[in-house]
Parts: structure tokens; sequence; C-alpha cells
């Protein structure tokens, strides 16, 4: 072994703390350069292909996770945008983040797969704690989701959703929750 | 065999049959383990995005003889979903056997699973979403953007408002 490859492991041995040759080490350390630029809290998990078009503040909250999947999911944002992701947030693969002006969601959101939320100037998009947007849903500008609220797949949502309502269809509609989880279909 | 069936076939290795003539054209995203059957005459087009199988241990996926699966197509199953022949679902559409998670409670325990069955010769348009327990009777035509989460008559058609 050359002197350079030995002066490297002494280096590497001294400086690296020892958790980044660890697989979860390795994994936050992956996430943390997917998320270069970004103020990021402890334990935030990208899995996945991550296209970041990072021209504004984004913070994302402690213990967020971004699935893999077969698509990449995005997080567009634009010179001097906001974007905000509370704590324990959960992103399933292909979610579309387009932002113009501010999108903030609370902690415990998740979203499923394919979800597009995108706000416009003086239409900030708000989003409350424990939300869950299933698949495919779009949440257009302007949008506030109340605590708890979820919006069933496929759904577009273009008024607000109050707190522990369900919105459902497009444009949707609301119902209460416990209806929809006391059975019946829809189409 | 040609260069394509064999490629698709080892593109396909984690299913557990793989008929004649089945083409994957881009990629194939295989996931969970379970069980996977296909038919012969298949075709998979992921070129512009993956096809999503994503099967729970425990789980079976039937894909009839004849089924064409367009880019982002997406079947989920945690138990039972299977295809008819002659299927057609067209790009972003989705088939799935198991909500996740619960509308109410505790948000992170998995409901039980529902079988999901289309039936022959059904068509999933663009972004359509089949939901568990949904069963698709035969030449069932869904529009873009339809959910349907319910046994459809043969030969309906359906479409969500403010098309035609």
């Amino acid at each position: 072994m050359s002197m350079a490859m030995m002066e490297l492991f002494d280096w590497l041995s001294r400086e690296v703390p020892a958790f980044m040759f660890t697989r979860r080490g390795l994994a936050r350390a992956r996430s943390y350069l997917a998320l270069a630029g970004c103020e990021v809290g402890e334990k935030v998990l990208v899995h996945g292909p991550l296209d970041l078009e990072r021209h504004g503040r984004v913070v994302v909250g402690r213990e967020s996770v971004f699935v893999g999947g077969p698509f990449s999911t995005a997080l567009h944002v634009r010179r001097g945008a906001s974007l905000i992701i509370g704590a324990k947030c959960y992103f399933n693969y292909g979610v579309q983040l387009d932002v113009h002006q501010s999108v903030r969601m609370g902690d415990r959101c998740m979203f499923g797969s394919y979800v597009r939320i995108q706000d416009a100037p003086g239409r900030p998009v708000i989003l409350g704690a424990d939300v869950w947007v299933a698949h495919g849903a779009v949440i257009n500008p302007g949008v506030t989701l109340g605590d708890g609220a979820v919006v069933s797949a496929g759904s577009v949502v273009n008024t607000d959703v109050p707190a522990g309502m369900l919105a459902i269809g497009n444009p949707a509609r609301l119902m209460s929750q416990r209806l929809c989880s006391s059975g019946g279909s829809h189409v | 065999m040609t260069p394509l069936g064999l490629l698709s076939r080892l593109k396909l290795w984690r299913c557990a049959s793989v008929g004649a003539r089945v083409q994957v054209l881009g990629n194939v995203y295989v996931i969970g383990g379970g069980h996977i059957e296909i038919g012969d005459d298949v075709v998979f087009d992921g070129r512009v995005v993956p096809v999503e199988l994503h099967v729970g241990p425990s789980a079976v996926l039937t894909v009839g003889h004849g089924c064409v699966l367009e880019g982002g197509v997406s079947l989920e199953a945690q138990e039972r979903v299977e295809l008819g022949p002659g299927c057609h679902l067209h790009a972003f559409s989705k088939v799935m056997d198991n909500h996740f998670h619960p509308v109410t409670g505790k948000r992170h325990e998995r409901p039980p699973s529902r079988p999901v069955k289309l039936e022959a010769a059904v068509e999933v348009g663009q972004r359509a979403i089949v939901l568990p327990g949904a069963w698709l009777e035969a030449r069932v035509k869904l529009g873009p953007g339809v959910v349907v989460a319910r046994r459809v008559k043969s030969g309906q058609v359906l479409f969500t408002r403010g098309t035609s």
C-alpha cells in the first residue's frame, strides 16, 4: 500500500465520524447531500432520487422521509419562495412540490405517490398537522388544509378543507371522515 | 427467442411465471417479494416512466394474456389483484387492493386488504385509480381520472363529471 493511501486512511479515521461507515450513517450522509443547501433536521432520510431546484428557502423537519420508487420526487422552489416541511413527514415517490411563494406543512403529514402541490404569487398553500394526501391528488394554489384533513386519491382540491374533513372527487367535495370509514363506495 | 424476449425475461426474473412473447420496453420496477404470474403476449411499456409491480409477501398478482400496461402504471397487491385477458391500463393508472392507511384512527396501522378483479378486456384510462374491493366485469371502460371502488357491471363506461 502506498504512503498516500495510508495517509488517506489515517486522515479518514481521524476526521470522519465512525457512524459514517455504518449503513444508516451512509444513508443519512446521502440524504444530506441530496438536500444540500436546505435547512435539514435530524434523521431526515432520502431513499430515492430527489430532483431539487432550490432558489429559495427550504426547511425539512426532523425525521422526515422521502421514499424511493420508479419516479423521482421533485422539489422546485423559485427565487424568494419558501418551502417549510414539518417533522416526521412522509413523501412517497413522484411527489411534486412547485413553490412560487410559500408552501407550509405541519408535522406528520403523509403524501402518496404522484401527489402535486403548487402555489402561486399571493396564493400560498398551508397544510396543518397530520394531513394525509393520497395517491395522485392535486392541491391547487391558495388552498388551506386543516389539521387531520384527508384528501382522497385522484382528487383535485380548489377550496379550503377544514380540520378533520375528507376531500373527495374532482373538483373535491367535502365529507365527514366518519361517513367514509363506515363503508360505501364512490366513483 | 429474440433478444428482446430474452431481455424481457431477465427484467422479470422476480416473477414466478412469465408467459410466451412477453415484451418489456424500458423498465419494470418489481418489489415486495410476492407471487407474480404474467400471461402470454403481455406488453409493459416503461420507456418514459417505469411500470411498478408492488406485490407484498404472500400476495398474488395475476396479469392475463395479452394485457398492455403503459408507463407509470402501478399495480399494488397485498393480498390479490387479478387482471383478466386483454386488459389495457393507460399511463399512470393505478390498481391497489389496500389503502395502506386508515382514514380514521391510527394512521400507521395497515387496514385489511380487499381483492381486486378486472375481467377480460377492461380498459383503465389515464390516471384512473381502482381501489380495494373493486370488481370490473368484462369490457368495462374507465375514463381518465376515474376513481372506482365498487363492482361495475359488464360493458359499462364510466367517466368523471365534465367529460363525455
